[in-house]
């Protein structure tokens, strides 16, 4: 609030102005997403991109391409999300149009500025965060309803959030959804006994603490009282470590590249036995070599075609219409050099392995361009949020399932430590046959690419009626409901 | 000049033997791609900079070769030859120097489809495999007028080998015990212009004046025949 008091208070500026701050009133918590706000404000209308460079790694650099279309005089707020690894790197943010750059900030996190454990509390009136501060262990900050992010994933460096005001007219529609949908994948808020809802949200949240709230837990709060214990959510550092073993290494089609080389070596030969035997032959050499050329550019193409070895693998997870996907894709090529990939709109990046440096263009759809080095794994780490169709209830006597929004492939209902099949799942309801049930499969592809990257996946398949189905070698869970 | 040219061109382009050496010179280059396509290891030894490096080597034996005649082609004269025709010594090194300059461009455009395949493969511009080819081109005319002086300087077939395969040998691997900023880096096709440029430039030196050294080499023979 203060910055962009002061933001807005500022004389006439002569060129594009840019302020940013990093995390939690500029508290992070290294191997989470953070949230970024960035507060620009341009004399003329500007369009160009906003961008955010960091760096996840020795060496490497990543830029996050966000485009911009600015109004004249009139500032404009932009809330983003951004994965720290290492925080001790600077954050560079820059506006560029299409020649050059016209602003540009550098923030730098202290190290005195990094917590293991962050509590946020929004409070209006200034009673501060009460006990859950724990010197040297637990950081509580207090922020106003303006600091609260509009991408859930934001939340995700937060062991939980408390909330003693909530004035629900400071927030938009994107804040709202954004902390539903954090509680309902897990979160943690903690609301205080006085607390008075000023809306729909903080009706619903505190409906939330006598009811379930999806995979996550709204409790009051006494600010005087003992503190609860820390949730935790595992790190991104683990989500992307990579194991040798499951990653092949790619080899060349010798056969196919040998058949190309001696077709180009008999046309050389022919266009030099023509040069031999005419003397205008020789005519014919630029056009052998010419051939040649473009027909090995075009094997050479279908080779690093073949050698690059581009995986990806998400898990959805559905609860109560709110889809949270956790995806990682790994590219591994032979002899590295430009790639791109393409992710869903909306997607938060994280990227790790060996690359000089990565491009994350963020327009329609999620552009990531990098430039690998040779036969070395890189690994993205993506997570989005996104309103989802698909839901399914169950029994409470287990006797039927009900599958709405939509139909699955095969599909498996995974309840109390058991399993049970289905090829396929249309929408409606399903009986449960009681014969069915088989003790649950550990090695099952759905459930290891779950624990690999869902948080709290073992605590999901303990508590929560499941519904696994399989889709292109990727899974969606949906998380049932009670009828 | 270009008499001296023609014949030489005439007898490397169109003869059996001539051919021949071209032609097992493009199934050296083949085999070099088809060995290229091993992926590369690490990003700081990568088979594509070997690759680069035995095609510089290659270019460099074979020009020299052919220059002092190790590779003895029929119809080729060589300076001794040459010093006893009423051509002038300028003549004489000018029509060397054009036919060796046009035979080194014409060894370097063969292995362009190799090379780019080469490139391809890592998916490098084709100006990076362009500047690479353009990049050997000097050195192969310089190792030609070396190999033609040579071919005038030392008379005992059995010396003039070993001084042949000396220089060459000993040129291109001072340039390997340079270490990592070796000058050999210029023919790597991500070399960087400015390298490329001082290494185009300087073998053009040097290839100047070998092919001037040829041209007082035949006075020389002329006045010692």
């Amino acid at each position: 609030m203060l910055l962009l008091a002061l933001f807005l208070c500022a004389p006439g500026y002569a060129s594009v102005q840019v302020q940013a701050r990093l995390g939690w009133e500029g508290w992070v918590r290294p191997g989470f997403w953070h949230p970024l706000l960035v507060l620009l404000r341009s004399p003329a209308s500007l369009e160009g991109w906003m961008v955010v460079e960091i760096s996840p790694g020795s060496g490497s650099r990543v830029r996050y391409r966000h485009p911009l279309h600015l109004p004249g005089n009139s500032p404009r707020v932009f809330h983003l999300t951004l994965p720290l690894l290492d925080p001790r790197g600077p954050v560079e943010i820059s506006v560029e149009t299409e020649d050059r750059t016209v602003a540009r900030t550098t923030l730098r996190i202290p190290p005195q500025r990094m917590a293991q454990s962050l509590v946020a509390v929004v409070d209006r009136e200034g009673r501060g965060p009460g006990r859950l501060a724990d010197p040297g262990r637990r950081v509580a900050v207090v922020i106003r309803e303006r600091d609260l992010p509009e991408n859930p994933l934001a939340y995700t460096s937060l062991d939980a959030l408390a909330i003693r005001t909530l004035l629900e007219r400071e927030l938009n529609r994107r804040q709202r959804e954004a902390l539903r949908a954090w509680v309902l994948h897990g979160g943690w808020v903690l609301v205080e006994r006085a607390f008075r809802p000023s809306g729909p949200l903080g009706t619903w949240l505190l409906a939330a603490t006598t009811s379930p709230a999806g995979l996550g837990r709204v409790e009051f709060w006494d600010p005087a009282g003992v503190q609860p214990g820390g949730a935790g959510r595992r790190s991104l550092r683990r989500a992307v470590e990579w194991s040798p073993e499951e990653a092949a290494r790619p080899r060349p089609p010798f056969g196919l590249v040998a058949w190309g080389l001696a077709g180009a070596w008999l046309v050389l030969f022919l266009a030099l036995r023509a040069g031999a035997v005419r003397p205008w032959g020789w005519v014919g050499l630029p056009v052998g070599v010419g051939v040649a050329t473009a027909g090995l550019l075009l094997l050479a193409a279908e080779v690093r075609r073949q050698v690059t070895l581009p995986e990806r693998r998400w898990v959805t997870v559905v609860v109560e219409e709110m889809a949270w996907t956790y995806g990682l894709a790994s590219h591994r090529s032979a002899y590295g050099g430009p790639a791109v990939v393409e992710l869903p709109s909306g997607s938060s990046v994280l990227l790790q392995g060996a690359f000089p440096e990565a491009e994350i263009w963020e327009e329609e759809g999620v552009r990531v361009r990098f430039h690998q080095q040779p036969a070395q794994p890189l690994f993205l780490r993506w997570e989005r949020v996104s309103g989802a169709e698909l839901a399914a209830e169950v029994d409470r006597q287990g006797r039927w399932l009900e599958l709405r929004g939509g139909q699955l492939g095969r599909s498996w209902l995974v309840w109390n430590g058991r399993a049970m099949e289905f090829r396929s799942l249309r929408e409606g309801r399903t009986a449960l046959e009681a014969g069915a049930w088989q003790s649950l499969d550990g090695a099952h592809p759905g459930m290891r690419l779950g624990r690999r990257l869902v948080p709290g996946w073992d605590g999901i398949m303990r508590s929560y009626p499941v519904l696994l189905g399989e889709s292109g070698g990727s899974w969606v869970v949906l998380v049932a409901g009670w009828r | 000049m270009m008499v001296v040219a023609r014949g030489d061109l005439r007898a490397r382009l169109t003869t059996a033997k001539g051919v021949t050496v071209l032609v097992v010179w493009l199934a050296g280059l083949h085999l070099l791609a088809l060995f290229g396509t091993t992926p590369d290891g690490t990003a700081d030894h990568p088979a594509l900079a070997v690759a680069s490096w035995v095609f510089l080597a290659a270019v460099s034996f074979l020009g020299v070769a052919v220059g002092s005649g190790e590779v003895a082609i029929p119809g080729e004269k060589g300076l001794p030859d040459l010093a006893t025709a009423f051509f002038s010594p300028r003549t004489i090194a000018g029509g060397k120097a054009l036919s060796g300059l046009l035979y080194s461009l014409l060894l370097s455009l063969l292995a362009l489809p190799a090379l780019s395949f080469l490139g391809g493969l890592r998916a490098l511009p084709w100006t990076a495999v362009a500047g690479q080819v353009l990049a050997v081109v000097p050195v192969g005319w310089a190792f030609v007028g070396m190999g033609t002086w040579l071919g005038g300087a030392v008379e005992n077939d059995l010396l003039r080998s070993l001084a042949v395969w000396t220089v060459v040998g000993g040129v291109l691997g001072a340039f390997a015990l340079w270490g990592a900023r070796s000058p050999l880096q210029a023919v790597h096709p991500a070399a960087p212009g400015l390298l490329r440029f001082l290494w185009i430039g300087g073998w053009t030196v040097v290839a100047v004046a070998l092919f001037w050294l040829c041209a007082w080499q035949v006075e020389r023979l002329r006045r010692n025949p």
